[in-house]
């Protein structure tokens, strides 16, 4: 059971995007990819934003019919499969989201319970070429002293 | 006996550093028959040159700089052989890789893919890094389903398709997850094949974050298919039982 205040970041070798409402996740370590559509794809998009549980557990009971209890209970399951997984990190401290996000909403949306999809089958295939981070994020000082690494964000 | 020829086709984009060093990595290869085609990706260096020192050992063509992914679908429009292997210009081969691969399709005729393990290894300047990731699996032989292992049948490439020229990035990596898709027989060998040099200039580098969501969305894709197919198939199955 985590803290409410408690915030989670993404690992470092963990590459992750919100594409369409689907969470697109790859474990660049092992090349293990993840989804998590719907309910889960918006829990995933709060937690990269920097939001606290507890911000995260406002914002889904604020948009899906559902009750406080049951949102809560299924973020404390689902937190601790993104631990057991190295998908995250959690932090204590930390600034809050940018920005609090205003969800407009005309009644409430039907809640299907967030599932973290995971698929072993790829492991070899997208193990290998994505960028290792730290080599493919070296800031780079070639011999004509310009930089070509991408900047950090 | 009658052996089948590989077409060897190395895409080249400003690579006059270490083509004539890619290319002779495939001349000294114990296979035979082999043709040697040199896709360039529209360099301004010194490429051309390099490579009219081979004069007719190999075949050169040339298109506008469109990306890796087109080039290498460039020289396997234009294969020959009935194999075609694929070499980055600033990469090596093992003398025997194309000789142990052929003798897996020798064994098994079922076999669409073959592909081996790679080594990267560092050029001296960056010797630093080198030891920096000394314990890291990038210093590792890893499986090498990219192109630089790459050994298939042309006639694969009806099924599955070309590499995928709207990426930037990790084009061979959807290309094998497409051959996977379309239930292609792919064998991955323990021996390191193929060896891949990690030099500033590195694609992979100067694209690090942009990769790294191209290779998101590659697997979004993956997903959509995949679920594109269930449902095919399930409305396929209803329908049968009408």
């Amino acid at each position: 059971m985590q803290a409410l205040h408690y915030r989670l970041r993404p690992r470092e070798e963990v590459a992750a995007k919100v594409i369409d409402g689907e969470a697109i996740i790859i474990n660049l370590a092992n090349g293990v990819y993840y989804s998590m559509d719907k309910v889960g794809g918006l829990i995933w998009d709060l937690l990269q934003a920097g939001n606290s549980l507890e911000e995260i557990i406002v914002a889904v009971t604020d948009r899906y019919d559902v009750s406080r209890e049951k949102v809560e209970a299924d973020i404390q399951e689902l937190v601790e499969e993104l631990l057991r997984e190295n998908l995250v990190a959690l932090s204590e401290d930390g600034a809050g989201p940018a920005e609090t996000r205003q969800i407009a909403q005309e009644g409430k949306l039907l809640y299907e319970v967030p599932k973290l999809n995971i698929y072993r089958d790829m492991g070899d295939l997208l193990a290998l070429d994505p960028p290792v981070p730290g080599l493919g994020d070296t800031a780079w000082k070639d011999p004509t002293g310009g930089s070509s690494g991408e900047p950090t964000a | 006996m009658n052996q089948s020829m590989i077409s060897c086709v190395v895409p080249v984009f400003n690579g006059e550093r270490y083509l004539a060093e890619a290319l002779e990595s495939i001349r000294k290869q114990s296979y035979r028959p082999l043709e040697i085609i040199i896709a360039d990706d529209g360099s301004t260096d010194g490429t051309r040159a390099v490579v009219a020192r081979y004069g007719t050992q190999v075949r050169y063509l040339w298109q506008p700089n469109s990306g890796p992914a087109t080039a290498r679908n460039l020289g396997l429009r234009a294969a020959l052989g009935e194999f075609v292997a694929f070499l980055d210009a600033d990469d090596l081969w093992h003398p025997e890789k194309l000789e142990r691969q052929m003798a897996r399709f020798e064994a098994r005729p079922e076999l669409d893919v073959c592909v081996a393990h790679i080594q990267n290894f560092w050029i001296p300047e960056l010797r630093d890094e080198q030891e920096r990731f000394r314990d890291h699996r990038v210093s590792q032989p890893l499986p090498g389903y990219v192109s630089e292992t790459l050994l298939a049948r042309r006639a694969v490439f009806e099924r599955v398709g070309q590499f995928n020229s709207a990426l930037a990035h990790g084009d061979s990596t959807d290309w094998f997850l497409r051959a996977a898709e379309y239930g292609a027989v792919v064998e991955l060998l323990p021996d390191v094949l193929s060896y891949r040099r990690l030099h500033p200039a590195n694609r992979s580098r100067l694209l690090a974050s942009n990769s790294r969501d191209a290779y998101l969305k590659i697997v979004k894709a993956v997903l959509d298919r995949r679920r594109l197919q269930k449902k095919t198939k399930l409305s396929y199955d209803d329908s049968e039982q009408e």
